[in-house]
C-alpha cells in the first residue's frame, strides 16, 4: 500500500520514524495539493516517490541530529519446508550483520541508493526519483557503492 | 571457500528478505493527512474554458478519490496498477490489483420486514414523503421509472442519503444477486461531503467520463468494483454490501447522484435524465 510505500521510503532516507512519519505525511499533503500537475498518461508510483524523496531529504537536512540507520532484520530466515539448523541461522545471521554494518558505514549518498534499490527493491528510475538526482548517477553510485560494500566485507573476512 | 559463490547481490536479496521496519503509522497518517487536507483543499488547476466548474469538480472528486487511495492503505498490493484516468488533466482514478471485498453479512433468517433493499446498508428504511422531511435536500425521483419498491435515508452523509431500490421487472435490469434490487439511485448533497464517495475499480473496468444534461459525471462499467465512504473521522467505510455493478455517477448542483444496476450506459442516461 501507499503508506508503506512512502513511509519505508522516507525511513530509509530519514533514518528514524519520527522523521519518516512526517516526512510521509506531508508528501502526502503535498502530492494531493500537486494533483492538478499530475500528467495523465505518466506512472503514479514513482511521481509520488519523487515528491515523498522531497520530503524525506528536507527532513533529514533539517534534523539536528543525524540518525544512524536504524535498520533490523528478521532474526532467522525462515524458508518454508526445510527449518534451517541453528548453526546455519547463526551464520546467515551474522552475514546479514555484517552485510548490514557495511552499508551503515557508507556514505550517505552511496547508501541511499543501495537501500533504496536492493532493500527496498526500487528500480533505478524510482530510486533516481526518491534521492532526487539523474538516473545515470544512481546508476554511478551504485556500483561504487557495490565496490565499497565488497572491500569491507573482504576485510572483514579476511 | 562456499561463500565466495554467493554474489553481493544475492546476500542484498536475502537482506532485503529479512528487513524490518518500523510498523508504518497507517491510521496516525490517515488522521492527519485527511484533517490536513479538509483544511486545505487541492489547488485545482482552472481550465480556460466555459467548463471550468465541470471540470474542477472533476478534479476534486478525483483528487480525494486518489489521495482517499493512496493514504488509507485499503489498496493492498504494493504493486498497485495506475491505469485509469478520468480522460481529462490531473485526473486519476486507481485500479488496485485487488479491490477491496465487502465483508459479507450473516444472512438475514427472515424476509425483512422493511422489504426490498434491507439488508443492503442503505440506511433506515422510509417513504418518499417522509424522506423529503429528513434530508437536506428535495430529493430528485426517476420519471422514467414507477414508485421505488424501497426508500432508504442514511446518515453520514451530512446532510443525508437517499437511496431508491427497485424490483426487477419488464423492461428492467435482472436483480442483482440475491439482493432482489434490479436499479439502486443514491443522492447525497456533495458540497457537503465532498470526501464521502469513493470508487475502487477493478482493472477489468472501464471509466468514461459522460454529460447528463450538460452535468458532469463518470460510467463506471465492469466488475469489480466497490464503493468506500469517507467516514466523518476520516476512517474509510467499505461498504458492507453493494452491488458493484455498472453506475453511473453525476453531480447535478449540490447534489451527488448515482444509478447502479443498468446494463448499458444508455439505460442509466435515461433513468438520469428523467430525475426531476
Amino acid at each position: 500500500m501507499y503508506s508503506d510505500l512512502a513511509f519505508r521510503t522516507a525511513f530509509l532516507v530519514c533514518g528514524s520514524a519520527a522523521d519518516a512519519e512526517d516526512a510521509a505525511q506531508e508528501a502526502f499533503i503535498s502530492a494531493h495539493a500537486a494533483l492538478g500537475r499530475f500528467r495523465p498518461g505518466a506512472p503514479f508510483r514513482p511521481w509520488l516517490l519523487r515528491i515523498v524523496g522531497n520530503a524525506a531529504r528536507n527532513r533529514r537536512r533539517a534534523a539536528t541530529r543525524r540518525h544512524g540507520l536504524a535498520l533490523q532484520f528478521a532474526a532467522s530466515l525462515r524458508t518454508g519446508d526445510a527449518a534451517p539448523s541453528p548453526e546455519a541461522e547463526v551464520e546467515a545471521a551474522e552475514e546479514r550483520t555484517a552485510l548490514l554494518r557495511a552499508i551503515s558505514a557508507l556514505r550517505e549518498e552511496e547508501r541511499v541508493v543501495v537501500v533504496l534499490r536492493h532493500l527496498m527493491g526500487l528500480d533505478v528510475s524510482e530510486t533516481a526519483a526518491v534521492a532526487g538526482c539523474a538516473e545515470g548517477t544512481v546508476k554511478s553510485r551504485l556500483s561504487r557503492a557495490l565496490a565499497h560494500l565488497r572491500q569491507r566485507l573482504e576485510s572483514d573476512c579476511g | 571457500m562456499a561463500e565466495r559463490s554467493v554474489t553481493l547481490e544475492e546476500r542484498l536479496a536475502a537482506l532485503a528478505a529479512t528487513m524490518e521496519y518500523p510498523a508504518t503509522p497507517a491510521a496516525e497518517l490517515r488522521a492527519r493527512v485527511t484533517a490536513a487536507i479538509r483544511v486545505a483543499p487541492p489547488r485545482a488547476p482552472i481550465p480556460p474554458v466555459a467548463r471550468a466548474r465541470w471540470r474542477s469538480w472533476r478534479v476534486r472528486l478525483a483528487a480525494a478519490l486518489a489521495v482517499l487511495l493512496a493514504v488509507t492503505g485499503l489498496v493492498t498490493p504494493v504493486r498497485t496498477a495506475v491505469a485509469g484516468f478520468l480522460g481529462l488533466r490531473g485526473v486519476v482514478i486507481e485500479q488496485p490489483r485487488t479491490v477491496p471485498t465487502p465483508t459479507p453479512r450473516p444472512p438475514t433468517a427472515t424476509p425483512s420486514p422493511a422489504g426490498l433493499g434491507a439488508g443492503l446498508s442503505l440506511g433506515e428504511p422510509t417513504s418518499l414523503p417522509a424522506a423529503r422531511a429528513q434530508l437536506a435536500f428535495t430529493p430528485l425521483v426517476p420519471g422514467a421509472l414507477p414508485a421505488p419498491d424501497g426508500v432508504f435515508v442514511r446518515r453520514p452523509p451530512t446532510g443525508g442519503a437517499l437511496s431508491l431500490a427497485y424490483r426487477a421487472g419488464p423492461g428492467r435490469p435482472p436483480a442483482i444477486g440475491d439482493s432482489g434490487v434490479a436499479i439502486l439511485i443514491t443522492e447525497f448533497r456533495g458540497d457537503l461531503a465532498p470526501e464521502f464517495f469513493g470508487k475502487f475499480v477493478g482493472s477489468d473496468a472501464t471509466i468514461e467520463p459522460v454529460q447528463v444534461d450538460g452535468d458532469p459525471g463518470y460510467w463506471i462499467a465492469g466488475t469489480p468494483h466497490s464503493v468506500g465512504y469517507h467516514e466523518q473521522n476520516g476512517d474509510v467505510q467499505i461498504d458492507d454490501l453493494r452491488l458493484a455493478t455498472n453506475t453511473l455517477i453525476w453531480q447535478h448542483g449540490n447534489l451527488l447522484l448515482r444509478i447502479e444496476g443498468t446494463q448499458t450506459r444508455e439505460q442509466a442516461l435515461a433513468i438520469a435524465h428523467s430525475m426531476h
